[in-house]
């Protein structure tokens, strides 16, 4: 936590928000903090996410890896804090920000094909009372493709198994057609093959100029997938490129005593 | 008749997004939670007019005052730590209990009149004229249009409202919205079904709907029909039949298409599940027994029997003609079946009962050519 020591008196209070207005990088958060019943799950968090990159969020349990990502999606009240995409509030700007809850967060057994679930992530520009047409099932369709799942666009998707639905959740994403993702914990209960096919997605995003953050737990991948990293422990413990900021120092303070010297080793043996 | 019939299909319809919302009991509490509304808005017309069956005011009363109901239940489980069913129950009852209190009380009224008000109870389609029927299938219809309309919307916020809010959706708006068209077809059908036997309309139906597609905007149709079709028959059975509540010969009718429905419905019902599972079982246990004879090891009874049963063994076990070329043609299919798994495992594990049958029976034939072609060359030869 950097804490400015400039002293602040006789400057107009307004600067510090004048200055991230100014920019424009996709996804600013600022002082944010979260709480459940008086008890803070984050506490006074600033990031900047990167442009063009994939983000391994990671930290452990009830770090608020989750709550990081509902929070700035706006599904949890906010106590204080901004969020700023490109520049302007999150609220103005829900398109071009896609999210990817946790696969467990639905019913599966509710009435729709794999192409009626990735059609909604279309939902959000075609407007109420307003039909979905060709062209929207049509992109969708693209989108499930690139997910290697049109062979399943018609099944119900209960019927998909857990790394198909997990893949028909991104494919939504996608049909979004946003500018920033965010994804909790794509790569849970997934086999080899998926992980790697999702990670590929997540890689091609980033090149393409995206941001993409994705909430993980192996810490053992984490170098090979991401460009970036945002280890959290209530705050932020470091954030920044996972060369500069994925350290043993870091994980210590954010694992504390939690971290077994297996895990450290693994960790090591990656550099 | 018709009115009945419309109003039907129209709880039908709504019903199935109430259901998918888990906010099936809502509609109980709705209807209960209306009497007091219908009891005021007698009193309030006998006072206006000097006759208390006014059916406008009646069912404005009684959508007033489920609303408030409803407003209650959300308040109550947004404030509190009590779940919405403990809430509904309480809300329901006390409602519920002052609609009662206010009967009583109108009963013992000089006025004439209040022998119309029993048919909110249980309902009746014998003292309905036939401009309250034309006014309720009108309602009926624009209510039910509106939900259609909003499928889409509905859809995303029963299934995944947090996505839907991510989206930029209004969540609140359209839960709102689907919850004031609850409202509305409730207080329409009142005086048709009655306020106690309401909610069967609006449940049973999508229920038994559910038995017969997996998709959505199919369900809504033919939860739809379900409704119309209990209510056009409850309704004619209550004209044949004198002094039979309409309400509950509706109900009786809905149930016995949700039994029908449960029983024999071809995505879900219980025989057709009974009778696939046994048949798949029956399958795995013939090819099960083939494949140990072509191991040379010994056959477990159940597929001892099966293969006796089916003449491929002779009674001192030994393999009939028959059975022998049966071994070899499960062989053949199965590497067929191993090599639609290493090819395509994605699709081979998630198509309904892999390796347990022909794959011709299962597979386009150009893919099982295809597969064929693939085969390493020292299996391709026993491949028939």
């Amino acid at each position: 936590m950097t804490v400015n020591t400039e002293p602040l008196v006789g400057r107009p209070a307004y600067q510090a928000g004048v200055a991230i207005s100014q920019t424009n990088l996709p996804l600013f958060v600022g002082g944010l903090t979260v709480a459940y019943d008086r008890r803070p799950v984050l506490w006074n968090i600033e990031y900047t996410a990167p442009p063009g990159g994939v983000v391994g969020i990671i930290g452990p349990n009830g770090a608020g890896k989750t709550t990081f990502l509902r929070a700035v999606m706006g599904l949890i009240p906010r106590l204080s804090g901004q969020i700023r995409v490109f520049g302007t509030d999150i609220a103005q700007q829900t398109k071009r920000v896609a999210y990817v809850p946790q696969r467990t967060s639905v019913d599966w057994n509710f009435p729709a094909s794999t192409l009626d679930v990735v059609t909604m992530g279309l939902y959000g520009r075609i407007g109420w009372f307003r039909p979905v047409r060709r062209k929207h099932r049509a992109s969708a369709m693209e989108a499930l493709d690139r997910l290697g799942l049109a062979d399943f666009a018609d099944r119900q998707i209960g019927q998909l198994s857990g790394g198909q639905q997990q893949r028909a959740f991104i494919a939504r994403a996608l049909a979004q057609q946003a500018e920033i993702y965010l994804l909790d914990e794509p790569l849970a209960g997934v086999d080899a093959a998926t992980e790697n096919r999702i990670i590929n997605i997540l890689h091609g995003l980033g090149e393409a100029g995206y941001t993409v953050l994705a909430v993980h737990h192996d810490l053992s991948t984490v170098r090979n997938y991401f460009s970036d990293v945002l280890i959290l422990n209530g705050q932020v413990v470091a954030s920044g490129p996972t060369g500069k900021a994925f350290t043993d120092l870091a994980l210590t303070k954010a694992y504390g005593g939690r971290l077994t010297e297996s895990a450290m080793a693994i960790s090591n043996a990656a550099d | 008749m018709l009115g009945a019939s419309v109003l039907g299909i129209g709880t039908g319809v709504i019903g199935t997004f109430s259901v998918l919302r888990g906010q099936a009991l809502i509609s109980d509490a709705v209807s209960h939670a209306s009497l007091p509304g219908i009891g005021l808005g007698f009193l309030i017309a006998l006072a206006v007019t000097g006759d208390g069956r006014n059916i406008v005011i009646l069912v404005l009363g009684a959508g007033v005052s489920g609303g408030i109901g409803i407003f209650v239940v959300q308040w109550i489980t947004r404030q509190t730590r009590l779940t919405e069913d403990a809430a509904i129950g309480t809300v329901l009852s006390v409602f519920f209990g002052v609609g009662i209190v206010l009967m009583s009380h109108i009963q013992t009224l000089p006025s004439g009149g209040q022998a119309g008000l029993d048919s909110f109870l249980l309902g009746s389609t014998a003292t309905m004229t036939t401009g309250e029927a034309t006014t309720i299938a009108a309602a009926t219809l624009t209510v039910t249009s509106l939900a259609i309309l909003s499928l889409k919307e509905f859809a995303i916020v029963c299934f995944d409202p947090e996505h839907a809010a991510t989206l930029g959706l209004s969540v609140q708006r359209y839960d709102l919205f689907m919850t004031g068209l609850l409202l509305a077809i409730v207080a329409i059908g009142l005086k048709t079904v009655g306020l106690i036997l309401i909610i069967a309309l609006v449940i049973i139906p999508p229920v038994a709907a559910r038995f017969w597609t997996n998709r959505l905007d199919r369900m809504v149709l033919v939860s739809g029909f379900f409704g119309g079709l209990s209510c056009y028959l409850g309704s004619a059975v209550s004209a044949v039949i004198p002094h039979m509540p309409t309400g509950a010969l509706i109900v009786l009718i809905s149930g016995h298409i949700f039994m029908m429905s449960l029983c024999v419905g071809t995505r879900r019902g219980m025989l057709g599940h009974l009778r696939r599972s046994r048949n798949f079982r029956s399958r795995v246990a013939i090819r099960q027994g083939l494949i140990t004879i072509s191991l040379g090891r010994e056959l477990e009874l159940r597929n001892k029997r099966k293969l006796s049963s089916l003449g491929y063994l002779e009674p001192n076990g030994k393999l009939t003609r028959a059975g022998a070329q049966k071994v070899q043609e499960t062989i053949a299919d199965l590497e067929l079946w191993n090599q639609y798994l290493m090819d395509f495992p994605d699709q081979a594990l998630g198509t309904v009962e892999w390796g347990s049958r022909p794959i011709t029976d299962v597979l386009p034939e150009d893919l099982v050519v295809e597969l064929r072609a693939r085969l390493p060359l020292s299996n391709r030869n026993s491949t028939p």
